[in-house]
């Protein structure tokens, strides 16, 4: 917890002081006629958020290393947490350059093998079953367009 | 008199057949989000959010309101059955609903646990329902510098008290409102932020940041949390005539606790920020407190469950007052409905009422509707509801990742917001192992820019001099109670302190 504690603490720090470097930039006083800046009201929020980062990275650096208090519940714990988010990171890749179904195709099969170790059948049937569902959920019922890939774009593929 | 009048409109809107389907799909897949880990109210509202652009608003108010109380109940069905809180507000529970349940009485402690539920949403309803109209009329005589004094109050109570260290509360705060600030600034028309990306002239929307917040991190934390050792015993049950009687008789012998709990829990509620989990916790201790026989709780008893249950669904009630009438949300599930508002076109306050008359009371209608429809799904619904526990984890989790990306992205159709759910989803995980308090985030995401609106335009007002907020008789008030809140760790570090230092001299 204490690593995780000071690293995050310096990511808001560092947060802060690209937002208070973009106020300078923008001005963050008192324009006459006008009023208030753009930037006033970011600057003095990033200053606060500085303040209370650097406060939270002290108590961090002041704090002693305890045994069993880790950023993650055990190895498998952390594992799992890392395959899930890079999961969900190939989703969104696919999702975004070549459309829902491509993602779902590809992303549904890969989550319930690899990660819930299900059977053969269960991964097609799965895999089948969201994609109708989607499609005739929000595409058919809903009327809410999903987006596809370039290749329906441009007429030459279904999906 | 005239509040009967439009409670009267009111009903008239929650009794149409398309009001009533939705209220029963909204209470069915509520509970399916109470009762699923990895998946809160607050994200399932938001991922159903994009949705309701389909039907008028005020039947989707209904429905976004009945997939919270649906939140509401199902924390209830794991917490007793399974000892795992399927929502945060369902915590209090665990330390005597479970006991009872492996004693054999799992059936009447969910029975008491849907009946409490039921009598706060109830007792919390009829409170609304006498607030509502003077609130919102008294909320006619704000300003700008009201407004944000207003507002200020609300992010004050998250550091007061809230649970999380204030600091990490002000860090959260902070980024939040930060968040909503990149893009067109309101006043000026210039682009703040945006670093030259055109996907960020539109700035932050509040649905993908959420989903990605409360559902792809929390997620995270629930596929973690599976290679943790603790795994307690299941237990399987149903409800039956002699629970529900059974049930009906403990609420009746704890009467006074019910209701103290269910009074004290709408005003819980009504404070912003603070919702349903501290009131469930206050609702135990204050059951405990007041108890002739305490050494009973913690092993099973009834009264452990009815007191948190009641004071749990009062306060969800309660926290969607000061959203309806003053537009500040009371909990981070009550923003999202608030977000649901503004993208309806609907600005809350006085005007709210005075316009949209059908809209304001067929919502107050529904509470005590979906209250009573839900307590007899429940009733009836258990064993199904527990079943849903276990759909295996490798089929659900996929199954509510697709969700939350869809649900993102069909907002505004734009790229950027898939992008934006993924990295809040990260960002979620790491500030929730870190605690760092989501809900400040969630409210600031929400009230933002109007905050800062607020400010600037009060801040013009009085010729850029702070005094402008203390000298107003309303705005002073407001100040004043919300600088106190923000002072409050601080002051009982200090007295902490003298008291360490008393003790060692």
């Amino acid at each position: 917890m204490r690593k995780g504690e000071i690293i995050t603490a310096g990511l808001f720090m560092v947060l802060s002081g690209i937002v208070i470097a973009e106020c300078f930039r923008l001005g963050f006083g008192w324009e006459p006629q006008a009023g208030p800046q753009a930037g006033m009201v970011p600057f003095y929020l990033a200053l606060l958020m500085f303040g209370c980062s650097a406060y939270v990275m002290y108590l961090g650096l002041k704090s002693e290393k305890k045994e069993g208090d880790n950023f993650f519940i055990n190895k498998d714990g952390m594992m799992e947490a890392i395959k899930i988010a890079f999961t969900a990171l190939i989703f969104s890749i696919i999702l975004v350059y070549a459309g829902v179904y491509f993602a779902m195709l590809i992303y549904a099969p890969l989550f319930v093998k690899w990660l819930g170790k299900h059977k053969w059948s269960t991964v097609i049937l799965f895999t089948a079953g969201i994609v109708l569902v989607i499609y005739f959920g929000m595409e058919v019922g809903l009327k809410i367009p999903l987006p596809r890939s370039p290749l329906y774009m441009q007429g030459k593929f279904f999906i | 008199m005239e509040t009967i009048g439009y409670l009267m409109v009111g009903f008239g809107v929650a009794f149409q057949p398309l009001s009533l389907l939705m209220m029963v799909l909204g209470l069915l897949l509520g509970l399916a989000v109470g009762v699923l880990p990895g998946l809160g109210g607050t994200a399932g509202v938001a991922l159903l959010l994009p949705l309701t652009m389909l039907v008028p608003p005020e039947v989707a108010i209904i429905f976004l309101a009945a997939i919270y109380w649906g939140a509401l109940y199902g924390g209830v069905i794991t917490s007793i059955l399974f000892a795992i809180p399927g929502e945060p507000w369902s915590v209090a529970l665990i330390f005597d609903g479970y006991p009872m349940a492996k004693q054999g009485k799992a059936g009447l402690a969910l029975s008491a646990a849907f009946l409490a539920s039921f009598v706060g949403i109830f007792v919390a309803a009829i409170f609304f329902v006498a607030a509502a109209m003077p609130l919102a009329l008294f909320a006619l005589k704000f300003g700008p510098p009201e407004m944000f004094a207003i507002m200020l109050l609300a992010f004050s109570t998250f550091v007061g008290l809230g649970t999380g260290h204030p600091a990490k509360t002000l860090i959260s705060t902070a980024f939040g409102i930060l968040l909503t600030a990149v893009g067109l600034d309101l006043v000026t028309g210039q682009p703040r932020f945006t670093f030259g990306s055109i996907a960020w002239l539109s700035g932050y929307h509040f649905v993908p940041v959420t989903i990605g917040l409360f559902g792809i991190g929390e997620i995270m934390i629930d596929g973690e949390d599976r290679f943790n050792s603790e795994i307690k015993e299941v237990i399987h049950a149903k409800v039956g005539v002699q629970d529900m009687k059974d049930g009906l008789a403990a609420i009746w012998a704890f009467f006074p606790q019910t209701l103290m709990a269910s009074v004290l829990g709408f005003f819980v509620g009504v404070l912003p920020g603070t919702g349903a989990t501290p009131a469930s916790f206050l609702g135990y201790g204050l059951a405990k407190q007041y108890s002739k026989n305490p050494e009973r709780y913690g092993h099973g008893a009834i009264e452990g469950i009815i007191a948190p249950q009641a004071a749990a669904n009062a306060a969800g009630t309660g926290s969607l007052l000061p959203m309806v009438s003053l537009g500040i949300p009371g909990s981070p599930t009550a923003a999202v409905l608030l977000a649901g508002l503004y993208m309806w076109g609907l600005w809350p306050g006085p005007r709210l009422f005075m316009e949209e008359p059908v809209f304001v009371w067929g919502l107050i209608a529904s509470l005590f509707l979906s209250g009573a429809v839900c307590l007899v799904i429940c009733m009836l619904g258990v064993p199904w509801l527990a079943a849903i526990m276990r759909v295996p984890w490798g089929l659900l989790t996929p199954t509510i990742v697709i969700a939350c990306f869809i649900g993102s992205f069909v907002m505004r159709n734009i790229m950027f917001d898939v992008w934006c759910t993924l990295v809040f989803g990260v960002v979620g995980y790491i500030m929730k192992k870190l605690k760092y308090p989501l809900a400040p985030l969630a409210v600031a995401l929400v009230l933002g820019d109007m905050t800062e609106r607020f400010l600037r335009q009060s801040l013009i007002m009085g010729d850029g001099q702070f005094s402008v907020f203390f000298t107003r008789p309303i705005s002073v008030w407001f100040m004043v109670i919300a600088i106190l809140l923000f002072l409050f760790p601080a002051i009982q570090t200090i007295k902490a302190k003298v008291k360490a230092g008393k003790a060692a001299a």
